[in-house]
């Protein structure tokens, strides 16, 4: 391995840049967040960690606002974040200064994802330790999107995705049961996915929607009666896959 | 009754094309009008847009030249938004005043804006307030505030009938009486005026006062 991970821009021989794949690293140890699209919607869920009995819960917030009508979520290092959601802001509100429309989400992924990239080819600077879900809706139109950046710096258009820790389990899960949904179903399947790997509950769930009017974060009791409800759906499954079998 | 007399600001806008002549030297402002309580005000200025982008809020009028007016308000729209992104709550209409001023203010010695500030705002824990800010980058919080060429019929106006418990009916027939006077003694009035209100459901758009037809 040789020192090929002292400097950030110098490749190892057989074409690896090591502090990039450590970024991923961190990602992929990082708090899971799921992201769904619907027809009308577009959701965002992370995992919460339990909160230590004296913290404050809402001082730890995991889905930001970019601009009104553009979210992220992001899993990695929460400190790295705080920079990178910061300059996106300055970005939005920046373009809508010079060309007078609001970002599209392609656009606000892209120049995350370029920012990303430059971390990772300039001197005295260590790649964003950050892979991001952005979601949105585009200036002018009804059509929700999803993105997804990584520490490199490649962006992706999605259906549904997931990232941080387990990010496979969900998306095999979301592979298997995604559908065009909408409304209520869509926040649904995204509580669905994230309980693959997280403890039901709504302490440790944070849900966000992005509809045309605007970001909503859901309240915990809101999360908490849709997670009862899964939960209700999936003992009744059980119960009928049971059922016939012991008759 | 009480609730009625409290808690709005009224506007007159000055209205026209801005990307015309005006824009260049100080000595240029439009006429225009203002006047406002701890309740009414009646500014001046252009800026439609202004109100919504400051979140519903706030209304900020201002005047002087066209496209530098246009670039700053424009700034300063998209830096209250920032900070709300930021922070998660607005800025109040006083912060926003005194940004507005440091921003003009670090201009001041570089590259002046020219610009004159009329800000009227709204908050529920202040009531509504007005501030005025010139181009060289001093503020007041006033009841009653104008500028432009049309200032010196409009302030000796408000001078004597303003007070300070106004209802928005008797605030919009004294900005009726401003504009009056700059119609018929301004030798270059202007032919439209807008009377623009701010109080706790926002900044709106009341009547016109049209010379010309749409």
């Amino acid at each position: 391995m040789a020192r090929y991970d002292r400097a950030i821009t110098v490749f190892s021989p057989d074409g690896h840049l090591f502090q990039v794949e450590y970024a991923l690293e961190a990602v992929r140890k990082g708090n899971a967040a799921v992201g769904v699209r619907g027809t009308d919607i577009v959701v965002l869920g992370v995992e919460k960690k339990s909160t230590v009995k004296l913290q404050d819960s809402r001082s730890v917030r995991k889905i930001v606002n970019l601009d009104d009508h553009v979210a992220l979520a992001c899993a990695g290092l929460k400190a790295d974040a705080r920079v990178l959601i910061n300059k996106a802001r300055i970005e939005c509100q920046s373009h809508k200064l010079t060309v007078e429309d609001p970002v599209t989400v392609e656009y606000i992924t892209r120049y995350i994802a370029g920012l990303q990239q430059k971390y990772t080819q300039s001197g005295g600077v260590r790649p964003f330790g950050l892979s991001t879900l952005i979601v949105g809706f585009d200036p002018y139109t009804n059509v929700p999107s999803l993105y997804q950046t990584d520490p490199s710096g490649t962006f992706s258009a999605w259906k549904a995705n997931a990232t941080g820790r387990n990010s496979n389990s969900m998306r095999e899960f979301l592979e298997k049961n995604y559908k065009e949904t909408s409304g209520q179903e869509t926040i649904k399947l995204t509580i669905r996915a994230l309980l693959e790997v997280v403890e039901s509950g709504g302490k440790n769930i944070e849900v966000a929607v992005m509809t045309k009017e605007g970001l909503r974060q859901l309240e915990e009791a809101e999360i908490d009666t849709i997670v009862a409800e899964i939960e209700a759906e999936k003992a009744a499954a059980e119960a009928a896959k049971k059922g016939p079998a012991k008759e | 009754m009480n609730e009625k007399r409290r808690g709005f600001s009224t506007y007159v806008h000055f209205v026209r094309d801005f990307s015309s002549c005006w824009s260049g030297s100080c000595s240029a402002f439009p006429p225009v009008i203002i006047l406002q309580k701890s309740s009414l005000g009646l500014p001046s200025a252009l800026f439609d847009e202004f109100a919504p982008m400051f979140k519903r809020r706030m209304s900020s009028p201002l005047q002087l030249g066209g496209v530098v007016r246009a670039q700053f308000t424009e700034y300063v729209q998209k830096n209250v938004s920032l900070y709300q992104f930021r922070n998660g709550i607005p800025l109040t209409t006083k912060a926003a005043a005194n940004f507005m001023r440091n921003e003009l203010a670090t201009a001041l010695r570089k590259n002046p804006y020219q610009v004159n500030i009329i800000l009227a705002g709204y908050e529920k824990e202040t009531g509504p307030s007005l501030y005025f800010i010139d181009y060289i980058a001093t503020l007041h919080k006033v009841d009653k505030a104008a500028f432009g060429y049309g200032s010196y019929f409009a302030l000796s106006m408000m001078d004597r009938h303003y007070h300070p418990d106004m209802t928005v009916e008797e605030a919009i027939k004294l900005a009726d009486q401003c504009i009056d006077e700059i119609r018929s003694r301004l030798v270059v009035a202007p032919q439209n005026f807008v009377i623009k209100i701010v109080d706790k459901d926002g900044a709106r758009e009341h009547s016109w006062r049209r010379t010309t037809k749409e």
